[in-house]
């Protein structure tokens, strides 16, 4: 599974499609359990990103939408967008804070 | 004649693998590069306790008699023509093949962390650098010791937590605890990032007066400034700093090449172990890219099902993580998990300490010997399903 694919060169797309420690099966994520896949996905693209870059983080854990919330609060970067397709949560994010 | 299976890497996964397969109808052969099976939790209490206690083991002692070793590092492994190219030029055809070649540190990803841990040490490489911890706080007087998780993957992912835990209860014995600020940093939302663990592990850090910061992406090190510093130019400013290291898989060419991601670990079905696009090739334990955490026990259970699979058995892994959380003060806790349910909050026990310390003693045994463990292991795998502890602890 790519964690993330580097297209155009300067787009990244992150895919998380299950939970780490421990990932765990489409479908068979409870509510609300925040799990750290998506934003560990987000994590390693980001470090790889230049400020202009556009990072997008695909998940199935409803609970990615608060914590990347809070992470583009904390680290100044923009959240472009956030939709659902089906049971996927979809993140944009514009890479804009790194020194 | 006899089918040949090569096992690349004489680690937890290699050396479960090499001892469970019948040697009546295979011929069965180790490859590593260096002579050593190596206990990695122990580099732990190296960094943290001082333990002397031997972590390492000569692979050869530990293979069954009749199973082959080779010293060589595998340089190349062709999967289309079923050959492992050693170094110096040799190679060695097989008819199965297994990579359990492990992980280790990238210290590239990260600048200035090489200094860093010249200076400093680490506990996720090598015995020296645990033990460059071990100086580092001993001789902190007062300051700020700072623990950093630098990224994703690392071995072991209760390991950084252990190691604030430990240091904290190192400081506080010593009577130095009013005097260092014991420091934690990591690029995830929570102390713990799984939520229900991190429900069990907040509370002590707060308990405990060990600050933390969440979302802290390490870009980094100015050890003149002595500051860490964030992809957005956030700067914590340390006395001492131990990083876990993001890890990168073994340097080893695959033809085809896109079987590895970007970080050279080896793709692979997660319920299998096959490597992507190959019924006759498996990779296990931390150099696989499947998603489960880099752990002992994950390579024991995979070890386990590849074999089984060799053999002819449809088995398949459940994705069941068992890993043991040193909490300090003679508590620890278990990280426990599969691929159908999340990660059991497990309240710190001394129960769980103890068996942690009672594994590691029995660890040589059940590598040796792991079909005389396998009673043992399955009824304690039995009674902790996560399905079943859910039950109770939520
Ligand atoms: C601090 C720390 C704490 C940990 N705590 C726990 C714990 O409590 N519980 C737990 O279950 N796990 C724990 N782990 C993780 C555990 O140690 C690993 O997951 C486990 O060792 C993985 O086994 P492996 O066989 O995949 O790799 P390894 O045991 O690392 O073995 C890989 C082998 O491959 C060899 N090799 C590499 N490249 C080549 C090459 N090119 N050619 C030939 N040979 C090669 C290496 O020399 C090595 O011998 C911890 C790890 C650390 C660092």
């Amino acid at each position: 599974m790519p964690y993330y694919i580097n297209t155009f060169n300067r787009k990244y797309k992150a895919i998380s499609a299950n939970c780490a420690w421990p990932r765990i099966e489409l479908g068979s994520t409870p509510r609300g359990i925040a799990c750290p896949g998506p934003i560990t996905e987000l994590v390693k693209a980001y470090r790889s990103a230049k400020n202009g870059d556009v990072i997008e983080v695909l998940a199935t854990d409803p609970g990615f939408k608060p914590d990347v919330e809070a992470w583009v609060k904390r680290t100044g970067n923009q959240l472009l967008e956030f939709r659902q397709e089906g049971g996927t949560y979809i993140a944009v994010i514009k890479v804009t804070a790194k020194k | 004649m006899k089918k040949r299976v090569v096992i690349i890497g004489g680690g937890a996964g290699g050396a479960i693998a090499a001892n469970r397969l019948p040697l009546e109808e295979f011929d069965v052969t180790v490859i590593d590069s260096q002579p050593y099976h190596y206990y990695w939790p122990w580099l732990l209490y190296i960094a943290f306790k001082g333990s002397r206690r031997p972590m390492k083991a000569e692979i050869r002692s530990l293979l069954r008699p009749g199973v082959n070793f080779i010293q060589a590092r595998a340089e190349a492994v062709d999967l289309a023509n079923r050959r492992v190219q050693l170094e110096g030029g040799k190679a060695v055809e097989y008819d199965y093949l297994i990579a359990a070649t492990g992980s280790g540190p990238n210290y590239s990803v990260i600048g200035g962390l090489d200094k860093a841990v010249e200076k400093y040490g680490d506990y996720h490489s090598t015995e020296a650098n645990a033990w460059r911890v071990w100086d580092t706080i001993n001789k902190l007087k007062g300051g700020t010791f700072a623990v950093i998780v630098g990224g994703d993957p690392y071995r072991c992912p209760p390991s950084p937590l252990e190691g604030v835990f430990l240091a904290e209860e190192f400081f506080r014995s010593r009577g130095l605890r009013d005097r260092v600020r014991v420091l934690f940093a990591s690029p995830y939302p929570r102390p713990y990032p799984a939520e229900p663990m991190n429900e069990v592990v907040e509370p002590l850090l707060k308990e405990r007066g060990i600050e933390y910061v969440t979302f802290f992406t390490l870009d980094h090190i100015d050890d003149e400034k002595k500051v860490a510093v964030s992809m957005e130019g956030e700067e914590l400013k340390y006395d001492a700093l131990v990083v876990i290291p993001p890890h990168a898989g073994a340097d080893i060419k695959y033809s085809p090449p896109d079987v590895l991601t970007q970080d050279r670990f080896v793709q692979a079905d997660k319920y299998t172990n096959n490597i992507k696009g190959f019924d006759d090739a498996f990779v296990i334990g931390d150099a696989s890219a499947v998603p489960v955490a880099k752990t002992g026990v994950t390579a024991h259970l995979q070890a386990t099902v590849v074999v089984k699979r060799i053999l002819g058995e449809d088995a398949r892994n459940t994705g069941r993580t068992n890993c043991p959380f040193d909490l300090g003060y003679g508590l620890g806790t278990f990280v426990i998990s599969d691929f159908e349910n999340p990660v059991v909050k497990l309240p710190p026990s001394r129960f769980s300490h103890l068996a942690k310390m009672a594994f590691a003693a029995a660890y040589w045994d059940m590598i040796k010997y792991p079909e005389l463990w396998d009673p043992i292991i399955d009824a304690y795998f039995e009674a902790t399903r996560p399905a079943k502890l859910r039950r109770f602890y939520g």
